[in-house]
């Protein structure tokens, strides 16, 4: 069987390896990326069937930036997101961007940190099938 | 009494003053009245007297002498010079009227109105004549004992009531003088002496309305040296700065200057500034006033630096705060999701020891995980930089049912069963998010203070203009008079030292400060040892945000 392919982007090299002991686990095959310019590349490459992001990396909302970026690009608006952060506020920047342009969103899902791994393999199974 | 204490110090001074000129103008007038125009017409009447008795010496001789030319010649000289006189005449036992002034025959009846008995040299009465009425005085002329003849003079009434008159006029008007400028005299120092009061009042109410400009022109004299041109080098006033040299405090500063110091002072008594100064209390206590409205202005500029102070260290302290909780939220969501995902069998299962000591991982975690949201929470709040963005919700689906599914491990462990009677048609306009944060802090706070096996009640009922929600539980509570501490930083009841570890003493504060920023209050009701209820009230709409969106838009987004 075809082995779901899941793209991390987090500056926070213990979280990636926490998301991809439990991922691998379940037997996903997991990319992983420290920065948005390497994440971009990877999913490029790699074509993941879904994408975890962090909002806050370099700048404030790296994260949003890049899931904006994402949907306008043709090839790659189609990857489901899920954006992970620490930063409860950033719920509501992404919550803003749904409201101020209907037209398009920027992720699916949303969850702050700390994680449910149960709940985190809940929604992972959700958004890729 | 009373009306009078109710005057201003003004009216008081001017009514006390219009009060005695008048009680001396009475006095005035009564003694006029009863005293000086009885005398004064008295001496009149007597006037009339000396008059007789002049004519009556000399007529003597005349009588003697049988010189009727020279007789008739004296009186109408005598009644010429002497304005009053009616008439004068002189009449005899034997002849009857043998002189009279009067230009016309004499009337008879004029003889018997005022008849002198025979024992009597005089005799003074006012008689009704044909020339009115008339104070007439009859004075008997002797030779040796015999009396030859009698002299009568008429004084005539109406002309001395008109004398009388004339003076009573130029009396009251020198009383009316008298009185004018009394009051105008009151006036003028009435106002002296409340105007500086007044001044002092305007003063004291600027200085309530924080305004300590305002006596800068009662203050021109504080710099006296400047003003009179004194010699800076002998004032003591001038080296100790801002008091007035009469307000100088006269205690030497320290020892090394005391010799100087009071030598200084002794100058004082050749100062022309502090002469004139020293004697004048109401200056004085307008200095005095401006002194210490110049002292506290200083004082409140120091105040206000030392708080900006305050404010910017607090600042950094809280950014500081911030930034390390930040720092410590990383690590610590990513351990708790590690022992989250050990305890959840994700690798494999665990023996039982191995299953307690994680547990024991993840539960310090978890609360290390809320002490750090706590913090986080503070310092956006202290710093003015929390998020607050309102919309209209259902406060059930949107706010109550996450902040549960948030804290389900906590209430799972506690073994706590949570009754949640959210009424369904609540709509709030909130903030979701900090809404949220206080469902969990009160819910958490049941859970961990709560009786194990106890029961949570949420509710929430819609009253019109507003919402009341309400956190109840079984736990023990705390005591009616503790209830108030509850909602300050860093407070804590303790119960007992297995409490006491519990949490940061922030939790409730946060939650009041996210309440009264919608505008809402906060307080515990409650029986200490059986229940405590936690009440918010808040607005069910935020002034000023924006328009209220359709139902069709909030049944959408559920």
């Amino acid at each position: 069987m075809n082995r779901k392919k899941i793209l991390i982007i987090d500056d926070d090299p213990s979280f990636l390896e926490i998301c991809s002991a439990i991922l691998e686990e379940y037997d996903y095959q997991v990319e992983t990326a420290s920065s948005s310019k390497e994440g971009l590349e990877k999913l490029v490459s790699a074509r993941p069937d879904l994408l975890l992001l962090d909002i806050m990396m370099a700048t404030m909302d790296e994260g949003l930036n890049f899931a904006t970026f994402m949907r306008q690009r043709e090839d790659l608006s189609k990857i489901p997101i899920m954006i992970v952060s620490a930063q409860p506020d950033a719920e509501k920047g992404y919550q803003r961007s749904v409201e101020k342009e209907m037209d398009w969103i920027s992720a699916d899902l949303f969850m702050e940190k700390p994680i449910n791994p149960q709940d985190l393999l809940h929604n992972v199974r959700l958004l890729i099938e | 009494m009373h009306w009078f204490k109710r005057l201003k110090v003004k009216q008081q001074i001017a009514v006390s003053t219009v009060l005695v000129v008048l009680f001396i103008a009475t006095v005035s007038w009564l003694s006029i009245q009863y005293v000086v125009l009885p005398n004064l017409s008295n001496e009149i009447t007597k006037r009339g007297g000396i008059v007789a008795k002049s004519i009556a010496r000399r007529a003597q001789q005349y009588l003697t002498a049988d010189d009727r030319s020279n007789l008739l010649d004296m009186i109408f000289t005598e009644k010429w010079t002497q304005p009053y006189l009616a008439y004068v005449f002189i009449s005899n036992e034997v002849d009857g009227v043998i002189a009279h002034t009067l230009l016309q025959p004499f009337p008879q009846s004029l003889l018997g109105v005022n008849l002198l008995p025979a024992d009597q040299i005089q005799q003074t009465r006012l008689v009704k004549t044909c020339f009115g009425d008339v104070y007439d005085t009859a004075m008997a002329i002797h030779e040796e004992s015999h009396r030859i003849g009698t002299v009568r003079v008429g004084l005539s009434k109406v002309l001395v009531d008109e004398t009388m008159g004339r003076l009573l006029h130029i009396l009251l008007a020198l009383l009316a003088l008298i009185i004018s400028i009394g009051v105008v005299l009151t006036n003028w120092f009435s106002r002296q002496i409340t105007r500086p009061i007044l001044q002092l009042s305007d003063l004291t109410r600027d200085l309530i309305s924080c305004n300590f400009q305002a006596c800068a022109h009662l203050g021109k004299r504080v710099e006296c040296w400047l003003t009179k041109d004194c010699n800076q080098t002998i004032c003591p006033a001038h080296e100790r700065g801002r008091p007035p040299c009469w307000l100088l405090d006269t205690r030497p500063p320290d020892r090394a200057e005391a010799g100087l110091f009071s030598r200084k002072l002794e100058e004082c008594s050749r100062c022309q500034v502090y002469k004139e100064n020293v004697g004048d209390e109401i200056e004085q206590l307008a200095a005095a006033f401006c002194h210490m409205i110049h002292r506290l202005d200083l004082y409140q500029e120091e105040l206000k630096l030392t708080n900006e102070e305050l404010r910017k260290l607090n600042r950094n302290y809280m950014k500081m705060l911030r930034f390390v909780s930040h720092e410590l939220k990383t690590p610590i969501a990513n351990s708790s999701m590690s022992a989250q995902a050990l305890l959840q069998s994700i690798f494999g299962e665990l023996t039982p020891p191995q299953e307690r000591m994680v547990k024991l991982i993840y539960s310090n975690l978890s609360s290390s995980m809320e002490m750090v949201r706590n913090y986080l929470d503070l310092s956006r709040i202290e710093t003015g930089e929390l998020l607050f963005q309102p919309r209209r919700l259902h406060l059930a689906s949107e706010v109550v049912a996450p902040a549960l599914n948030h804290l389900i491990t906590l209430i799972d462990s506690s073994r706590i069963r949570v009754e949640d009677q959210t009424d369904e048609g609540v709509i709030l306009e909130v903030d979701k998010e900090l809404l949220q944060v206080v469902y969990g802090n009160l819910i958490g706070n049941a859970c961990k203070y709560g009786r194990e096996g106890g029961v949570i009640r949420l509710q929430a009922k819609d009253q019109g203009v507003s919402c009341r929600l309400e956190v109840w539980n079984d736990g023990p509570g705390v005591a009616r008079e503790k209830m108030g501490q509850l909602f300050q930083k860093f407070s804590r009841i303790q119960q007992s030292q297995k409490e006491a570890a519990k949490g940061t003493g922030l939790g409730l504060f946060i939650s009041r400060k996210i309440v009264e920023l919608h505008g809402g209050k906060i307080w515990a009701e409650g029986v200490e040892g059986e229940w405590i209820n936690f009440v918010i009230e808040l607005p069910k709409s935020q002034e000023g945000s924006r328009e209220n969106e359709s139902e069709e838009d909030l049944d959408h987004r559920r």
